[in-house]
């Protein structure tokens, strides 16, 4: 058996016993979430009558005493003045409370007042109350088929008046008891996402690697190298054993030879000769091979692609925690008196964040090229974590702009580490694999956090949401110190060598390159930061959604570019369609937007991220391809990396851009305008994309087969 | 015998004497000190402040004096009474030169003109390098106390406003009843009552209200006449006001028990800038400040001038953004115009 087709099927073994595992414990986490959402809603239920009689005895209370007081100055009762204003603003302070009605003493309705909202009809009149036959002590509660009524006696020192009449709704309670739902199946869905996550990291580095390992050690030891070890050999389980037991025979196996060579002086040349002369193919090879390498032990490094995987995942986690609710901190932070137009002052901390993010990429290449991913790592989660620390605490909002400042370089650095080791491990075979668990990492944090934050904002608020994100970094930092390895040898010479004027201009000078970041990755940029980062969250706040509803909409965008980006890239691969999918990603991501303008509502935001992330899957996937194609001859002069980063930077730049561009439109029309006027303006782009190229060939290089 | 009448006329004096000085601190006499005497002087403990009244101690004084204590701003005061005799304060003025206090707090627009005199004069006899800070000035700027509404432009001259604006005091009463027809008595021989009016009508167009406007009726001595009242009130009434407004003048406010009556027994609800038509007459409803925060405020402009070493030039003139609303209850029952629910829960009920 070759060693690819063992490796293989130990592999497919390994991954079904996972499987299993996974699916046990899948189990066992619904199960115990099950019962805990259980029985939280069944105290949430104990507690909630109790506590809505309490809130509305003590609304009432405070009618009543206004009322009291004022019929002791003298007031008749049925001659009160400016009563539906009192009972409004009442009504205004407590969203369960449905109706505020005074009765006299005859059960005659002198006061009512209903809850106003916008274009709901007028509730009809609550059932006529009958009053109590002896009078009352304590308030008294009914409940109707619609409201849950509460009766307070309004007596003064001279008499009894009549009565009050509480009513709280019972629909808004229900409402209420959804979100709870709502937010427990979320925490539900995102605990078992996460789990698998650590799941599959832990496979991958307590089985899969050192299964790999013990192979490789036994192939090895097939072609004649014993002078080979693993450092996998730490752990102390089964495989560990295993590995640390080939360890040790392979080190006497060395030794022995090395003791004969020196018992014996006899040249290493005569002596493999000797040992080998029974393998008629190898010859000369085997003797200079087998020379080579007592010379050069091999030592199979720890640590692989997966090592990255969970550190990266919980500071990306960490990072979308805010998705839902950052521009709504900065309205919060707002103050008139600061002298800037208020949407754009809620615009700065996302572009700052961008420019910051922008301009540490290349020095962080160039820190990673000096001081390795790991330390770079590292060093990246400080400016995070301070970032944040101080977010959750500040109150001002050029302060919060300053540390997005931070929370920018930071992320900027954690990045630009990971992909360099990334790129360290995997070397340019399997780059793309290690790519996509980048990718991956950052989609998945993606609705995770998105979707977690919003709760946690919710229910904990702002500050303490941020220190949670803090935490979250210091976990990343520990897991990067326990599970990635130090400094490794560099296997790829240092960064493209660096973004210089000259090679802008040569690239501007390219008529497809201009149109492809013109019509395509600049407004595809500006609709990600612009609409989907700054505005989705302000405009469904503005519709009346809560942060915990406003993070599982975004949750959208990330978990479709998840499930549907391999499809795209699957069909549009094998169609050679690059060109045209680009164009029709922008095209989707604009008619979204349009919709937005057209209908108010939820649902057509909801759609339009739909759109924006089946666009973004469609775009991010061919886009390197088309890019590499329109400009074969910089990539050949400049490199493929060059032209890579250029672009990223042109990209880059448009996304800061893009909040300041729809805070200006919002502050001009409002959100649906501005949102239609963006959708215009990206289907405008498509198609002027579309048709600059339509007679373009169809075959395209792929990325990582072009010559560097 | 001779002996007694001499112990009597002993005694006698005695008497007189303990009388004399008795009565005289009933009568809150006090005499400027001589010139040559330094006595009635500084005992050395905090900051030397010397208050000139024009009628004594009130409460927006009393305010004044509260404030130090209660901020535990180690301070001594000398209270001077010019007992509304302008011919006083040349004397109060010797006496604060020769006393070099570190601060002047003078009450009323009377007192602050003859202690530093108009801003646009370089008379030598006034004070001009000891701080004073004013407050109850009514029309600083027409008095020529100060520059302007904003800044003294005085180097050592810093001051209080505690008018209530305009607009305010008609918000109020749109908070108590909505009007369209707002009226308004004044006296034509007072530029200031004149004046008044002017600056109510600036607001009809915003507020959206007509303003009636009657003049007193003038006497023989060409001063307004206090038997016209009950005609010129009745002339008032008949064009039906929701609200008539006080203006304060002195001849009203001389005469502000009669002329309340008089309103409330035609129906009509006094709105008043100033507490005095509430508590001793029958208007309804007033917004203006307390006194005793005017004199906290004057001692918030003294603390920066003592503690903080601002100079008093360089102070704006403080004033209020927040007022007191005061309603009259039996005139509410009276007229069966009651208070809004809102109103009662933060206006001040007077009984």
């Amino acid at each position: 058996m070759t060693g690819t087709t063992l490796t293989e099927n130990f592999e497919s073994l390994v991954r079904r016993l996972s499987l299993e595992a996974i699916l046990m414990v899948s189990l066992v986490i619904i199960l115990a979430l099950s019962a805990l959402s259980y029985f939280s809603l069944q105290t949430f239920e104990t507690r909630l009558m109790p506590e809505l009689r309490r809130k509305a005895e003590t609304v009432g209370k405070q009618v009543t005493d206004a009322v009291t007081r004022a019929v002791e100055l003298g007031i008749p009762l049925d001659e009160l003045v400016g009563m539906d204003e009192l009972l409004d603003q009442v009504l205004r302070s407590q969203p369960e409370i449905g109706f505020l009605q005074l009765v006299d003493g005859n059960a005659t309705p002198l006061y009512l007042r209903h809850r106003q909202s916008s274009g709901e009809a007028v509730v009809d009149t609550p059932t006529p109350f009958q009053p109590p036959a002896s009078p009352l002590r304590a308030p008294l509660h009914q409940e109707g088929e619609r409201f849950l009524t509460t009766v307070l006696p309004l007596d003064v020192a001279a008499g009894h008046l009549g009565y009050l009449l509480v009513g709280t709704d019972k629909g808004y309670v229900r409402e209420q008891q959804l979100e709870i739902i709502y937010d427990i199946l979320t925490t539900l869905m995102i605990s078992m996402l996460i789990t698998f996550e650590i799941l599959f990291v832990m496979i991958a580095l307590n089985l899969l690697d050192p299964l790999k390992q013990v192979i490789r050690i036994l192939m090895e030891g097939e072609q004649g190298n014993f002078f080979c070890r693993s450092q996998e050999g730490r752990s102390r389980d089964e495989l560990g054993n295993l590995i640390r037991g080939l360890n040790r025979i392979n080190q006497r196996i060395a030794e022995h030879y090395h003791r004969v060579l020196d018992l014996t002086r006899i040249s290493q040349i005569r002596l493999a000769a000797v040992l080998l002369e029974a393998d008629a193919d190898s010859g000369d090879h085997a003797r200079d091979r087998l020379l080579e390498r007592s010379r050069h032990p091999l030592t199979l490094q720890q640590g692989g692609l997966s090592n990255l995987r969970l550190p990266l995942f919980v500071f990306f986690f960490g990072s979308e925690l805010s998705r839902s609710f950052l521009p709504l901190l900065a309205v919060d932070l707002y103050q008139p008196d600061m002298g800037i137009p208020r949407d754009f002052a809620v615009a700065l901390p996302f572009s700052v964040y961008l420019v910051f993010f922008m301009v540490a990429t290349p020095f962080a290449g160039v820190l990673t090229a000096r001081f390795g991913p790991r330390r770079l790592f590292l060093l990246g989660l400080l400016p995070s974590l301070l970032g944040f620390g101080l977010t959750s605490i500040t109150g001002d909002l050029l302060e919060l702009v300053a540390f997005r400042a931070l929370n920018g370089i930071g992320y900027a650095m954690v990045s630009i580490a990971a992909i360099g080791y990334i790129v360290d491990v995997s070397g340019t075979r399997n780059r793309a694999q290690g790519m996509a668990i980048f990718f991956n990492a950052s989609m998945i944090a993606g609705v995770s956090g998105s979707a977690i934050g919003g709760i946690l904002a919710d229910r904990l608020g702002y500050g303490l949401t941020f220190v949670v994100s803090a935490l979250l970094t210091v976990a990343a930092a520990g897991l990067i110190w326990r599970l990635l390895p130090a400094a490794q040898p560099r296997q790829v010479a240092a960064s493209s060598g660096g973004l210089r004027l000259r090679y802008l201009l040569t690239l501007l000078r390219n008529p497809r390159f201009v149109y492809l970041t013109l019509f395509c990755a600049m407004p595809t940029q500006i609709i990600l930061t612009g609409f989907f980062f700054y505005l989705v969250p302000l405009y469904l706040s503005n519709l009346g959604n809560s942060t915990s509803v406003i993070g599982r909409v975004m949750m959208i965008y990330f978990l479709v570019v998840i499930l549907v980006g391999p499809q795209v890239a699957r069909l549009t691969d094998s169609r050679g369609l690059h060109r045209q999918a680009v164009s029709l990603g922008v095209l989707l991501a604009g008619l979204g937007m349009l919709l937005v303008g057209q209908y108010e509502g939820i649902l057509t935001v909801a759609l339009a991220i739909l759109g924006l992330a089946v666009g973004n899957a469609m775009i991010l996937s061919n886009q390197p391809s088309v890019l590499l194609a329109v400009t074969p001859e910089e990539c050949r002069s400049l490199g493929q990396t060059t032209v890579l980063g250029i672009f990223r930077l042109l990209e880059r730049a448009g996304g800061a851009l893009g909040p300041f561009i729809l805070a200006f439109l919002v502050a001009r029309g409002g959100y649906q305008q501005a949102t239609a006027i963006m959708g215009g303006f990206a289907l405008a782009c498509g198609i002027a994309f579309f048709l600059s190229g339509l007679n373009r060939p169809v075959s395209l290089p792929h990325p990582e087969e072009s010559p560097s | 015998m001779k002996v007694v009448l001499q112990q009597g006329r002993y005694l006698v004096c005695l008497c007189l004497l303990v009388l004399g000085s008795a009565s005289a601190q009933v009568l809150d006499i006090q005499t400027p000190p001589a010139a040559t005497d330094p006595t009635t002087a500084w005992n050395g403990q905090g900051h030397r402040i010397y208050v000139v009244t024009w009628r004594g101690c009130e409460e927006s004084c009393e305010g004044f004096l509260e404030y130090f204590k209660a901020n535990e701003i180690a301070a001594q005061f000398i209270i001077r009474n010019a007992e509304q005799d302008p011919a006083r304060l040349p004397l109060l003025r010797e006496e604060a030169r020769r006393l070099q206090p570190n601060l002047i707090l003078a009450w009323g627009s009377t007192v602050t003109l003859g202690l530093v005199g108009p801003w646009d004069t370089d008379d030598s006899q006034y004070i001009r390098d000891i701080p004073v800070v004013f407050m109850y000035v009514a029309q600083m700027v027409e008095s020529r106390i100060t520059r302007s509404e904003e800044v003294t432009g005085r180097r050592n001259v810093a001051g209080t406003d505690y008018s209530v604006p305009i607009e305010s005091q008609l918000r109020a009463i749109q908070a108590y009843r909505p009007f369209d027809r707002l009226a308004i008595i004044y006296d034509p021989t007072q530029e200031g009552s004149v004046k008044r009016v002017e600056a109510v009508r600036r607001f009809t167009e915003s507020l959206d209200f007509n303003l009636i406007a009657e003049p007193l009726p003038l006497g023989a001595d060409g001063r307004p006449d206090p038997a016209s009242l009950p005609a010129v009130v009745e002339r008032v009434a008949a064009q039906r006001p929701q609200f008539l407004y006080f203006g304060y003048n002195s001849f009203l406010i001389r005469n502000v028990q009669e002329f309340t009556r008089l309103a409330v027994a035609h129906g009509l609800p006094v709105f008043t800038g100033g507490p005095l038509p509430l508590v001793e007459g029958e208007a309804l409803l007033g917004l203006f400040n307390r006194l005793r925060s005017v004199g906290r405020l004057a001692a918030y402009q003294a603390e920066q001038i003592l503690v903080h070493g601002v100079s008093p030039g360089d102070l704006p003139i403080a004033r209020f953004n927040r007022y007191s609303m005061a309603i009259n209850m039996p005139v509410a029952r009276k007229l069966r115009l009651y208070p809004p629910m809102l109103l009662l829960s933060y206006a001040e009920i007077l009984e």
